[in-house]
């Protein structure tokens, strides 16, 4: 096991009735941001969850922080990661601060005063029960908590959604902040690709529970394009290079692995920039040719 | 591991200030007793009580959990799968438990030693009420999700109740007079109470072993 990598996953594989998650291997090097992408159902939650050990994955194994899942030093590696869901877990007639007693007693560097400097931070209050909190305010709760005892590890899934781009903003920045010391790591599951635009530094794409690619980030969106052209000019085209090509009833686009080398060879194309939803989307036409509308 | 029973304990606090209602009416109806409220009499009734309370708070506590998906994140922290288990008996279990020594030690107190067999009997049958459903009702709440279990539960005590009268009526009690009952020597009784105590021990045990397998099992 490469000590460099917060995260390494070796061949993780799940069943579930009408789903699989197949031989999945994703690392992810320590000091960098790592957005994992996938449509509903594509198995990002599952991953989180097997390389969490909520759930028990059928075969392969995850290190975190250089310890093994389900090693028994995996419960002290636990002291360095932070996990934020989708929704705070704690008893709704708890408060802040009573979360906080209770985590207090249970991480070993915990620090309050981080903790409480981070709801000051979010405005958060301390003595009210998290049962009148809005989404934000459960999320900005479990990011206090999660930030709170020297974590070098934040798993994340779909911890921004729900919530407005003001309140993501804040945590994007929390993210940036973190990310400063150069051990620390971030896992990212989110469906808000923009978000991930703006931080992350590699990219996890997973499509029907197995992973597309890996990669780091500006070099796919340097590399990705979105070809736009009429069927004259797509005739001409090797369709090979092409990823899930939409013909509507005047013009065709697809998504291009290789931009720049398409417009050497076609000068005359129209090859924009794609975006990780681009890419997301243009992917998921490649394998659901059924789900394409008549556009363009 | 403080942290886990701490927040067993906060969130005993936050249901159980609905449940104060309970020993509010019962020490109403004491007090209107008159000349029979006296403080031997009110230890009299804590036991059952102490037991009562302890059940509803010990599957309010799962029914938290499972409500709040609280299990998913707890495993997310630096305790082990048998601590979440752990501190769940030793708050929900063992503090009932431990009320009721407390109680029985008090009663045996105030009552100068006078009937200590009939206060024995009484906080043992109070305990193994405490005790014994909620035993079974752990490993079956982490096993099958609370709706299940309560189901389960409640056929499991519906089909004992209903075989009472078959078995005991019908042949076994009826024949015997308080008088010729096996324990009613002090030495009988402290062997069936040690019995009882065993009992209740391996059926914990038994119930904690289970609750760890399930739970560690369990997907979340």
């Amino acid at each position: 096991m490469d000590t460099a990598n917060a995260i390494e996953c070796r061949g993780l594989s799940k069943s579930y009735t009408g789903f699989t998650l197949k031989d999945l291997c994703l690392t992810l090097p320590e000091g960098s941001i790592m957005g994992l992408i996938g449509e509903n159902g594509a198995g990002k939650t599952t991953t989180l969850k097997a390389m969490l050990g909520l759930i028990h994955p059928d075969a392969g194994e995850t290190f975190l922080l250089g310890q093994e899942t389900r090693s028994p030093g995996f419960t002290q590696a636990k002291e360095e990661i932070g996990v934020v869901f989708d929704d705070v877990f704690f008893y709704p007639a708890y408060t802040p601060q009573r979360i906080g007693s209770i985590l207090r007693r249970l991480y070993r560097r915990w620090e309050p005063e981080v903790y409480e400097s981070l709801l000051r931070r979010f405005s958060l209050p301390e003595r009210k029960p998290v049962s009148t909190f809005s989404r934000g305010m459960k999320m900005k709760l479990a990011f206090a908590a999660a930030l709170s005892h020297h974590a070098r590890l934040l798993i994340l899934d779909e911890a921004t959604s729900g919530l407005d781009p003001v309140m993501r903003d804040e945590i994007l920045d929390l993210l940036r902040e973190f990310v400063q010391e150069e051990d620390h790591s971030v896992l990212l599951s989110s469906h808000i690709t923009s978000d991930l635009e703006k931080i992350a530094d590699r990219i996890a794409y997973l499509q029907n529970g197995e992973l597309v690619f890996s990669r780091n980030k500006d070099e796919l969106l340097e590399e990705c394009g979105v070809l736009r052209c009429g069927h004259e000019e797509l005739q001409r085209l090797d369709r090979s290079r092409l990823i899930g090509l939409r013909e509507g009833r005047f013009e065709a686009e697809a998504l291009v692995l290789d931009r720049a080398g398409l417009q050497r060879q076609y000068p005359g194309l129209t090859i924009d920039p794609a975006k990780l939803e681009d890419i997301m989307v243009f992917y998921h036409w490649e394998h659901h040719p059924e789900s394409q509308k008549e556009g363009c | 591991m403080k942290g886990l029973l701490l927040k067993e304990l906060y969130g005993f606090y936050a249901i159980g200030k609905s449940l104060l209602l309970i020993p509010a009416v019962i020490l109403g109806l004491f007090l209107l007793n008159g000349e029979g409220a006296t403080l031997y009499a009110l230890f009299s009734i804590l036991p059952p009580v102490v037991s009562l309370i302890s059940i509803i708070l010990a599957t309010s506590s799962i029914n938290m959990d499972s409500a709040s998906k609280w299990n998913s994140y707890a495993v997310t922290l630096p305790v082990s799968r048998r601590q979440i288990i752990q501190a769940k008996y030793l708050i929900c279990i063992g503090a009932g438990c431990l009320i009721q020594i407390l109680v029985l030690i008090l009663r045996l107190a105030f009552s100068g030693g006078e009937g200590w067999t009939g206060i024995l009997v009484e906080s043992l049958v109070t305990m193994g009420v405490q005790v014994v459903p909620v035993s079974i009702l752990f490993p079956l709440m982490i096993r099958f999700g609370p709706e299940k279990s309560r189901l389960i539960l409640a056929l499991i005590f519906g089909l004992v109740g209903a075989s009472i009268p078959l078995i005991g009526f019908n042949e076994g009690f009826s024949g015997l007079e308080p008088g010729s009952w096996p324990l009613s020597s002090p030495a009988a009784l402290i062997g069936g109470a040690a019995a009882v105590l065993a009992f209740l021990a391996v059926l914990l045990g038994l119930s904690y072993s289970l609750s760890v397998r399930f739970f560690c099992r369990q997907e979340l």
